[in-house]
């Protein structure tokens, strides 16, 4: 049974959308956490001042960069966000494929480092496009991430890379020295499959899956 | 006396931020990056309150807290959070945690659970010591 792009978002895109939501709000929370210490400590720094301390001119320059690195991380949670909200305005349009990789590895990233797992992403050598939704793109990368991510121990690594096969398909590859989960064949999975008429290709010994597109 | 206060969290620039403001406030404040070496910490140095991230690398702050009371039924524990869902205060509650605080906190609240903490496990520290002498005097028969 064939769906459309509208029944799959209302199937799974609700839950995909508040899982990212609840870990970028877990990560904006973490930069006001940072932001309102430091400006507590400028404060605390502040009164020190008027009661007589000199004023540690340096020290209170290290504070206000730290709030300016807040603001900039911030900042880029917030444009991830919003691309990631906008994901869903067209039904087809056409993709980067290394911008989309690292926009979903973004909003998932605290998730991902909770689980002790590093990603280290090599982009291909030329931008690589394909055509279709950008939230099934990001939505089917997240999902092949939990699935890899699932059975890993924490310290692990997992390459992901972009490249074009001798076949000139393109094709995302996650490779990792441990053996990773093997259930790919979830029905939310396989339709978003479907959508960008992609398979996912697995070795023997399960350390590397490859999502080729145009199968 | 001061309040020996360890604040675990994987976010640094915080900890550093918020130790710093708890040292200016008379507070003996340490800090942890993992909660792996938070638990090192407990085991080397006495502490009346730790502050607690609920979500971490390699271990989250319930399986944290689990370990904590644990080993040491007195500590309290805070937890400070930026993802408080209902259900995690609910099963932090019950496992022993004394409260739990979404960040950004207000430093003034905070300081006042600490004190309440600290009191908290003072009271815990004498009932057990008083049993204790209760259990020699009764077995030794002076």
């Amino acid at each position: 049974m064939k769906y459309t792009a509208q029944e799959i978002t209302d199937q799974c895109g609700p839950a995909y959308f508040g899982r990212m939501g609840a870990a970028i709000s877990h990560d904006i929370k973490n930069c006001l956490a940072i932001m309102n210490e430091n400006a507590g400590l400028m404060s605390d720094h502040l009164m020190m001042a008027q009661k007589g301390v000199p004023l540690d001119t340096e020290r209170f320059s290290g504070i206000v960069q730290r709030i300016e690195k807040q603001i900039g991380r911030a900042d880029g949670i917030v444009k991830s966000l919003n691309t990631f909200s906008h994901s869903m305005d067209k039904p087809e349009q056409q993709i980067d494929l290394d911008e989309a990789l690292e926009l979903a590895l973004g909003l998932g990233a605290k998730i991902i480092a909770n689980k002790g797992i590093k990603v280290d992403h090599t982009q291909a050598s030329g931008k690589l496009y394909v055509n279709g939704s950008l939230f099934f793109l990001l939505f089917l990368i997240w999902a092949i991430l939990e699935n890899v991510t699932e059975n890993l121990a924490s310290g692990a690594v997992l390459n992901i890379s972009s490249k074009e096969d001798e076949n000139n398909q393109i094709c995302l590859s996650f490779q990792c020295e441990q053996p990773f989960a093997s259930n790919f064949d979830q029905q939310a999975n396989s339709q978003a499959l479907d959508l960008f008429q992609a398979k996912i290709v697995l070795d023997d010994q399960y350390t590397k899956a490859e999502l080729v597109f145009g199968k | 006396m001061s309040e020996k206060v360890l604040i675990i969290d994987d976010e640094q620039e915080f900890t550093e931020a918020l130790a710093e403001r708890m040292t200016n406030r008379g507070m003996d404040v340490s800090t942890s990056s993992s909660a792996i070496e938070g638990l090192q910490s407990v085991e080397e140095k006495v502490f009346d309150v730790v502050v607690l991230d609920l979500q971490m690398p390699e271990m989250d702050g319930i399986e944290t807290l689990k370990i904590l009371k644990k080993k040491n039924p007195e500590l309290q524990v805070i937890l400070l959070t930026g993802h408080a869902t209902v259900e995690k205060g609910i099963e932090a509650m019950k496992l022993g945690a004394m409260d739990l605080l979404e960040k950004p906190a207000d430093l003034t609240t905070l300081t006042e659970k600490i004190k309440k903490a600290q009191a908290k496990r003072i009271i815990l520290v004498e009932k057990k010591a008083e049993k204790r002498i209760k259990e020699i005097m009764e077995t030794r028969g002076w």
